[in-house]
């Protein structure tokens, strides 16, 4: 999404989440149907099971609707904020059965089993959003982009994503800020 | 900004600081714009990346097993907006922010030349309160697309009042007598039942009370708790409300006042303590 519409829809979101905080059961419902389909596809490729990611989605919206009084604009936007919650979501049933975190790349799970039907898939891909994504982190260097990737969906701390690469705990970090930092000017030189 | 900083940004926005380093970075975003601006840009790329992985919509009957599990809430104390850093200026939403803001200003400027709208034409109800009484203010509201729009026209027109108190209904700069310390002023859609209400001036509630705001019907004599105001440490501030969308209070003119309540006897359907702003009767 274009920075400039991701603002105008932060700012309509965070209204949402305004009235979610007042009990207003019809902002849920708009919430929802703005953000069930990205949540529920970052709990697929982290939990890599549809039941799974289905039940994370479940508990995350819950706590969206308790915790929607606590939400600050001051430090996140509403959908960081909700994918913050449902990725530790994930990250909690990940450690409770003791599965190992996903490690798998984007484009092994294109691949997989549980990615979207073909007909689906051409469709998004075709879009130009996700064209614009996947150029972008096609330019970050392999190492940084596998270190973000780990950071994204894995589930890993940053001390687990070091010793899945094999490097200093420093290095890790550095590539995490230059994968993201890199990534942003990427999208939004492409946006202009 | 320093590679630290950008290091630090980075972690936060993927979620990786300990709960030490993250409170530390969230006081810092408080006041650096320019650190607030960082962040919001990391935002949109990680924004960008979570909707560019393979879409799936969840099963079909999904939302409606989360309706089963949430509760309608009890009344909640009101959510505090930010008077003293505005919350829409600080979001870094650039145009979108403007352009409501320059709306707001319309409706204010508007207000004077044209009559209370009526009927079935959108209309905010500004009231403005003291210790002892409400004035009524109707103001024609543009035609929101949707109840989202709608709250930010409030919570803009809202704000600009406080900056401009000159445009509320019945306001004087002559100084206040020291009996009648208490002024506020709500704004309220009457269709989407949503409103603020703003304390400019009201001494804090004593220990173990309360301030709770009532909306009434004068018409229908209809009374309703619309929450409690969690002023603790100011005599003033900001803070949106909202009726439930099958309120019984269905009045385009209806009648805001405060009353401060035992903390241990929180009834919600009648006021018990002793009114400190605005009245229940017109």
């Amino acid at each position: 999404m274009p920075p400039t519409a991701q603002r105008e829809s932060a700012a309509e979101e965070a209204g949402l989440l305004s009235r979610i905080a007042t009990g207003d059961q019809a902002a849920f419902e708009q919430l929802y149907r703005k953000y069930s389909r990205p949540l529920f596809s970052l709990g697929l490729r982290m939990l890599e099971n549809e039941k799974e990611a289905e039940e994370a989605l479940q508990d995350t919206f819950v706590k969206l609707w308790n915790k929607a009084e606590s939400y600050d604009a001051r430090k996140s936007r509403p959908f960081t904020w909700s994918v913050t919650i449902m990725r530790r979501t994930c990250i909690d049933r990940l450690r409770k059965n003791n599965r190992r975190p996903v490690s798998t790349t984007l484009e092994d799970a294109r691949a997989s089993q549980w990615a979207i039907p073909e007909t689906v898939r051409k469709t998004t891909e075709l879009n130009d959003d996700v064209d614009r994504v996947n150029a972008a982190m096609q330019a970050i260097p392999p190492h940084q982009k596998r270190a973000l990737e780990l950071a994204l969906f894995s589930g890993l701390t940053h001390t687990e994503i070091a010793e899945n690469l094999k490097q200093p705990l420093g290095t890790v970090k550095t590539w995490l800020r230059r994968g993201m930092f890199q990534l942003s000017s990427s999208l939004t030189e492409h946006a202009k | 900004m320093n590679v630290t900083t950008e290091e630090l940004a980075s972690l936060y926005v993927l979620d990786k600081l300990d709960p030490a380093q993250q409170r530390a970075f969230e006081a810092r975003l408080q006041v650096d714009t320019d650190l607030l601006q960082l962040v919001r840009g990391l935002e949109s790329a990680l924004e960008d990346q979570i909707r560019a992985l393979p879409q799936r919509e969840p099963p079909g009957a999904s939302f409606e097993r989360i309706k089963s599990q949430i509760r309608p809430r009890e009344p909640v104390p009101l959510k505090d907006k930010g008077v003293s850093i505005p919350w829409i200026s600080l979001m870094g939403w650039g145009m979108a922010a403007i352009l409501l803001l320059g709306l707001g200003l319309t409706f204010i400027l508007t207000s004077e030349r044209h009559p209370p709208a009526s009927g079935s034409n959108p209309v905010v109800l500004v009231v403005g309160m003291d210790a002892q009484s409400n004035q009524w203010k109707t103001i024609p509201l543009a035609s929101a697309t949707d109840a989202s729009e709608s709250f930010a026209q409030l919570a803009v027109l809202a704000e600009e009042l406080w900056k401009n108190p000159g445009h509320l209904p019945g306001y004087s700069n002559e100084p206040n007598p020291a009996n009648t310390r208490s002024s506020g002023y709500t704004v309220f859609n009457p269709a989407s039942k949503h409103g603020f209400i703003a304390i400019q001036q009201l001494p804090r509630p004593v220990a173990g009370k309360h301030y709770y705001l009532w909306v009434k019907d004068p018409f229908s004599n209809r009374l309703e708790c619309a929450g409690l105001i969690p002023l603790q440490d100011a005599d003033h501030g900001l803070y949106s409300f909202a009726l439930s969308q099958d309120s019984e209070i269905t009045s385009d003119r209806v009648v805001f006042f405060i009353t401060e309540e035992s903390s241990d006897d929180p009834t919600w359907t009648r006021p018990r303590g002793r009114p400190v702003l605005g009245t229940d009767h017109i």
